[in-house]
């Protein structure tokens, strides 16, 4: 802090070539390594020598984990994919214009060129106090800065605090829970497989981790379903500024309906709680229901009816409100 | 113990460069501290500015959070070698200078990257094409009103297909 | 109107033209200060303070001068003589003595090998700081007492003072009490004006160079004091004038990104102790400054110390995140407005209360305080005004001049004073600022001279433009126009030090070849004063544009000019380039009309031609001319200088504070798109109209009101300087120094600038030109605030207008349910009220 930075520390860096060898080095290092994708979130960290890593992995030369197919039952998308390959992809634009919209709305046109569907995803928190190396909870202290009396936290959370309050930052989150998406996890030893919706944790659960890989794990592709393929949908990223800003609030959404119904939705909201936040309440509201004035006012208050706002974040719980209401009256199809 | 140097080949503006560089170097380090290259800018070292952007394989890239072996075996173009061989200049360098779209200068070489890299792909953007495209470049003098006209004459004269006669008007109208 | 030619008399002036530095910066070939490196140049790095406010109680650099590749560290210690840019309050030093005032303030200084072992050695200087009580908010900092629970942050400069005020100003015109009493309406409100920074985006640079006699080895004497020979008796320029040059023999050289090399040249040899003569400031192309580099800076001196210690050259390089530390930006304004006006609109008494938090040191704050009140007072009649402005001390970054120094603040304030009270009469607001008018060749309530006046047809041209006619009042719920005027300064007629040394000159010297060097004090910063210079030399002599070449901005070789702000180079360096280039082109008529045997006033110089007038048939090419007349008088050199007016300011104290040969308007109207749900602001457009004199280049005068407008737009929406005021002992921490946390608008959330150039030609400015780098900012913020209560009813007196704020007016507005627009004018003939007498 107040010290001139902006120069990294020396580190030892491995380019592997092959996903095992990438493993095998992940396994190794434990968490002395630090896994390099796009390096947008990395060299953010490193510059500020806020964290110092002795050990980095870089994942650019292994293919494996790279490009973007179709497959029987949905889309493949390896988690090296740019972000512009995702926003422009002609199977994701034609068949998920939903996450497309996400991608395209990350960051800036440099940084979507080199920034990463997977190092989008699993992106630490933008809280600053946290960011600039303060020993909050999140760093393994004992206070959140964020949340004191007269702390600065318009941008932290309003659903699901504890303790700590920083919010998950990832625009490409929020769609890929709607479209209900599973995440490919691998290391040295095992692969799983989990939902989109589960891969991210919350304070709760891990204070210190924003998604569910351990040491030695990897996330090394992402499946997209059929289901929600050409379905109605809606995204809209609520920023201070029109590029190069995270989300203040976002909104995720995908639909099914007949005969002017919603026969089922997903809807996800991100940048108000520590993970991309699915609405079930909302969701099941909307089930079998046609949309009127009277039903957005319902589930908008549905929405929110677990807000809790900190001191200077009370107009994140209307624009989660608004958010949710516009998703579902102006979807698109 | 791990080399704390490396030597990286980078083909930058055509030529082939060898430089010795520490192993953590970015590509805008290596560029201007190792070859001599101070054409691109550092305005804030962490990806924000978008001064130090380059085209790596046509694409902009930020130099200054990309790792210098990234580069490597791509072809790296920056301001510097936005001109042609024969040292005619770029459209945009024209067009930038006839329209006071550079005026500190210093944003000036990243946004001729990227707006080099939107030419390429989009040879006549819109307006709003425009503003997409330079999204990650900050200009804190201009407003960018200049920029975009400038960017807008540049494309007119490379998809005229005359561009060495358009040019020689316009500078005869320019004293 | 004036003397000055007219357009089709110029071949240069006025046309669209190239700089003469614009392909240079679009080619990379452009150097600026990182750009260059020295044979065994070493890197400097600055310890900064991690506490807002403590005692240093020992700095222990042991360690780091024991590390390889370590050459030198410097501690404040060794460079204890205070400097401030203005010389009444010299109130820093390069590195901290004894006190740290604010997170980010300097404490030593390391010269290594490479940058990484400069960091490294960082970490190795011990420094013991013993904790004070910091002050964030300037109320608690005034309500100090000084005993040790409620310390100043500077020592009282006189008994019974409080250390924690810079400045106080109470000045009073006419008979503020009595016509607000009589006034048919009387507006009251209270502003808050945020801190912002400016970002430019080259950080700042330097790079020192000591060259020691040969004799010695040189190192870093602590006597310092030594100030440039100045007129005695001038009054104020703290340090006795020294009768010898100190000791300390050699020659010290500094590149740096400055804007001001005069003042650095003067306080590098004054706080270090070197004689003016052998001290050499350089400033090579500077990447944007807008106030931010118009001072002194730590890294000047640092450099310069680290290379007298060690013998090398020394480069410091601000990261981003410092030059939120360093800052000079604009000073956050708490104040208070009433307004009394009658009922025709027109104004009758202004009464203005404010409070500048100014951060950690004076910096040009004593200045900023009077400007706070006296640049208010044009383009309106005011018949009475007072302001009463006082400068608090605060443990925070120091806060300085930002492009439009002193006077956007109150202008905003006052601009959405003028918007209430056209409202409260049932005005259109655009009517009410026509029938204020000042007019033109007339003085301003605190008696400062005004000359040219455009300002009426900056109204009718962004009335016009806008459609406000037709659209005001009358676009749907969410969608608003505002307008604002106001007035700026083309440069001061005093200088910040006491001298009667003209302001800003140049020398030319012209040769056979055609070719005209002029070597130019000035700083190019960005907004085009070589290319201004070389327009003006290039149409005196008859040249083309690119047989100009403009050298600056080096102490060494050109004349003093006093820096690049407060909009003075254009005016000051336009008519001192003139001056110098007239008395080269006497000197070529006369010899050629030698020549010719004809009269000197018959020569023309015009194209690259020497012309004879009643028949341009017979010419001669201008080189040759050239040739004649330096083998008739000898090599060709003029200078030129230009010295403001000194008898025209009011007679009080501070009354010449505010005084500038012409003064620059400006009117906005500014159309914006309240998203009434989330809160959020869309500037969709803004019409600038900019009265600037003449216009040298319209391409550059243009880009200088669209740049302005952007960077108010900025401020009005996002810019924000924000400190943690949380405990933990991080109070005063800056809150987010980067370009990411701090929010420039990208191009996607600029709005759409339309620029309307009106030109009325100053009697007294090169050509009848006046500032266009300041003036259009103003406008701008309180045109917006204007437009959203058009848009939809809500009055925002408080910036910036953020998603949250203007969410959180909706709601105490009732909700997006209870939002209106504001009624249209019933009265729309002004005539009609003119005689309504009746009292609110």
């Amino acid at each position: 802090m107040g010290v001139v930075r902006d120069m990294m520390k020396p580190f030892e860096l491995f380019q592997p070539t092959e996903l095992d060898g990438a493993l095998d080095l992940l396994s190794r290092h434990g968490s002395d390594a630090w896994i390099l994708s796009g390096g947008m979130d990395t060299f953010d960290w490193l510059k500020d020598r806020a964290k110092q890593p002795s050990v980095v992995v870089d994942l650019g030369g292994v293919s494996e984990l790279k490009g973007i197919e179709g497959t029987e039952d949905g889309i493949r998308i390896g988690a090296m994919a740019s972000l512009t390959e995702v926003a422009t992809h002609p199977e994701i634009t034609s068949r998920y214009p939903l996450l497309a919209e996400s991608a395209e709305k990350v960051a800036t046109p440099q940084i979507r060129q080199q920034g990463t569907l997977g190092g989008n995803l699993c992106q630490d928190t933008r809280c600053w106090y946290y960011r600039s190396g303060w020993p909050c909870y999140r760093a393994g202290g004992n206070i959140c800065y964020a949340n004191t009396p007269t702390a600065l936290n318009r941008e932290h959370c309003v659903f699901e605090a504890n303790r700590c309050v920083a919010v998950s930052p990832s625009d490409t989150a929020p769609a890929l829970i709607a479209l209900d998406a599973r995440m490919t996890i691998r290391s040295r030893r095992s692969e799983r497989t989990v939902e989109a919706e589960d891969f991210f944790l919350g304070p709760a659960t891990d204070i210190t981790r924003m998604t569910v890989l351990r040491p030695g794990e990897l996330l090394t592709e992402i499946h997209v379903p059929q289901r929600w393929a050409g379905q109605s949908y809606y995204f809209e990223k609520v920023a201070d500024r029109k590029a190069w800003d995270f989300a203040l609030a976002n909104v995720a959404a995908t639909f099914q309906r007949q005969n002017g119904r919603i026969q089922d939705a997903r809807i996800c909201v991100g940048a108000v709680a520590a993970k991309p936040l699915r609405l079930r309440n909302v969701e099941a509201a909307l089930r079998g229901q046609s949309v009127d004035n009277s039903l957005l006012e319902q589930v908008g208050e549905l929405a929110v009816r677990n807000a809790r706002p900190l001191r200077q974040n009370e107009y994140k719980v209307s624009l989660t409100r608004n958010l949710v209401k516009r998703a579902i009256r102006d979807a698109r199809t | 113990m791990a080399p704390t140097h490396r030597i990286v080949r980078l083909t930058v503006n055509g030529d082939t460069r060898t430089a010795g560089v520490p192993v953590h170097y970015t590509l805008l380090e290596t560029l201007r501290y190792a070859m001599g290259l101070t054409g691109s800018k550092q305005g804030c070292d962490k990806g924000d500015c978008g001064a130090c952007t380059v085209l790596l394989n046509g694409e902009p890239r930020l130099s200054c959070i990309t790792p210098v072996w990234e580069a490597e075996g791509l072809d790296v173009v920056t301001v510097e070698g936005l001109a042609g061989p024969d040292g005619a200049l770029h459209p945009l360098q024209d067009e930038f200078d006839l329209h006071g779209a550079a005026q500190c200068g210093f944003c000036t070489p990243g946004i001729l990257c990227s707006a080099a890299g939107l030419l390429a792909r989009n040879p006549r953007p819109t307006r709003e094409e425009i503003r997409e495209a330079l999204s990650g470049n900050l200009c804190r003098c201009t407003g960018y009103t200049k920029i975009y006209e400038a960017v807008e004459a540049a494309a007119a004269r490379l998809g005229s297909g005359d561009a060495e006669r358009e040019r020689g008007e316009r500078k005869e109208g320019v004293s | 109107m004036s003397g000055h030619k007219s357009k089709s008399d110029c071949a240069i002036v006025g046309s669209r033209l190239r700089k003469v530095d614009g392909r240079a910066k679009a080619t990379g070939q452009a150097r600026f200060t990182d750009d260059l490196t020295f044979p065994g140049m070493l890197h400097g790095k600055i310890l900064r303070s991690p506490h807002p406010h403590a005692r240093i109680v020992s700095v222990d650099t042991t360690a780091a001068e024991a590390m390889e590749g370590v050459w030198a560290v410097v501690t404040g210690r060794e460079m204890p003589v205070p400097y401030g840019v203005i010389p009444w309050t010299p109130d820093e030093t390069p590195l901290c003595v004894d006190r740290v005032r604010y997170i980010g303030d300097g404490v030593a200084a390391v010269a290594a090998v490479d940058e990484d072992t400069a960091l490294e050695a960082l970490n190795r200087i011990e420094v013991e700081y013993e904790e004070l009580p910091a002050y964030l908010d300037p109320q608690e900092a005034l309500a100090a007492t000084g005993d040790e629970n409620s310390p100043f942050i500077h020592p009282p400069r006189k008994e019974g003072w409080n250390g924690n005020i810079t400045k106080k100003v109470h000045l009073d015109f006419g008979d503020v009490d009595g016509l607000m009493e009589s006034s048919h309406v009387v507006v009251e409100g209270e502003y808050f004006f945020q801190g912002s920074t400016h970002a430019p985006m080259e950080p700042h640079c330097a790079i020192g160079l000591w060259e020691s006699d040969g004799r010695e080895a040189g190192g870093l004497s602590t006597a310092g004091g030594w100030t440039f020979p100045e007129k005695p008796g001038m009054g104020g320029e703290p340090g006795k004038h020294e009768g010898n040059a100190p000791s300390v023999r050699g020659k010290l050289t500094v590149w740096s990104s400055t804007q001001v090399p005069h003042y650095v040249h003067r306080e590098l040899s004054r706080v270090l102790g070197l004689d003016p003569a052998r001290v050499r400031v350089v400033q090579p192309p500077v990447g944007g400054a807008f106030g931010g580099k118009s001072e002194p800076f730590d890294l000047e001196f640092c450099v310069a110390a680290l290379s007298m210690k060690t013998g090398r050259p020394v480069k410091i390089l601000y990261t981003r995140e410092e030059l939120f530390y360093s800052h000079r930006g604009r000073h956050p304004f708490h104040m208070t407005y009433r307004t009394g006006a009658s009922a025709d609109g027109r104004l009758r008494s202004v009464d203005a209360r404010i409070v500048l938090d100014g951060g950690a040191y004076a910096s040009f704050g004593l200045v900023t305080t009077y400007y706070s009140g006296q640049l208010l007072t044009a383009p309106y009649h005011m018949p009475a005004y007072r302001f009463d402005s006082v400068r608090s001390y605060t443990n925070k970054p120091a806060c300085g001049p930002k492009r439009g120094h002193g006077s956007v603040q109150p202008r905003f304030a006052f601009e959405v004073q003028l918007d209430k009270v056209a409202e409260a009469l049932e005005m259109d607001p655009v009517e009410l600022r026509r029938v204020n008018f000042m007019g033109e060749n007339t003085r301003t309530v605190n008696e400062l001279r005004v000359t040219s006046n455009g300002f009426l047809e900056c109204l009718d041209a962004v009335e016009e433009a806008s459609g406000w006619r037709e659209r005001w009042r009358r676009l749907p719920l969410g969608r608003g126009l505002g307008v604002a005027g106001s007035c700026y300064i083309s440069g001061t007629n005093y200088p910040v030090y006491p001298n009667e040394m003209p302001q800003s000159a140049v020398q030319i010297q012209i040769d056979r070849s055609g070719r005209v060097a002029v070597f130019s004090g000035a700083s190019e910063i960005g907004q085009g004063v070589d290319s201004m210079v070389a327009y003006v030399a290039a149409e005196e002599l008859g040249v083309p544009l690119d047989y100009v070449r403009v050298y600056a901005g080096d102490t060494d070789f050109t004349p003093v000019d006093l820096g690049a702000y407060s909009s003075r180079v254009t005016f000051m360096l336009g008519n001192a380039c003139l001056d110098a280039a007239r008395s080269l082109r006497r000197r070529v008529q006369d010899a050629v009309a030698e020549f010719w045997a004809c009269r000197p006033r018959h020569v023309m110089l015009a194209g690259g031609w020497a012309l004879y007038a009643p028949d341009t048939e017979r010419k001669l090419p201008i080189r040759e001319a050239f040739q004649l007349a330096e083998a008739a008088g000898g090599t060709l050199g003029a200078t030129g200088w230009y010295n403001t007016p000194k008898d025209i300011h009011g007679e009080y104290r501070g009354g010449t504070i505010g005084a500038s040969p012409a003064y620059s308007f400006t009117a906005h109207v500014a159309e914006v798109d309240v998203d009434v749900d989330t809160g959020f602001v869309t500037v969709v457009k803004i019409w600038i109209a900019h009265d600037c004199g003449r216009a040298l280049n319209p391409v550059l005068v243009e880009g200088q009101m669209e740049g302005s407008a952007y960077m108010g737009a900025a401020e009005a929406l996002m810019e924000e300087q924000i400190f943690k005021s949380d405990g933990q002992g991080r109070e005063g921490l800056h809150n987010a120094p980067s370009l990411l946390d701090y929010k420039l608008p990208t191009s996607l959330d600029t709005p759409e600038l339309e620029s309307l150039i009106v030109e009325s030609l100053d009697p007294e400015g090169p050509y009848g030109a006046k500032e266009a780098g300041e003036g259009p900012l103003h406008p701008s913020i309180p045109a917006i605030a204007n437009a959203i209560h058009d848009a939809v009813g809500i009055r925002m007196d408080s910036l910036p207008f953020s998603p949250p704020r203007v969410w959180r007016a909706i709601q105490e507005a009732g909700g997006p349910g209870a939002l209106s627009k504001p009624p249209a004018p019933t009265r729309p003939k002004q005539e009609e009220v003119a005689h309504a007498t009746t009292r609110r």
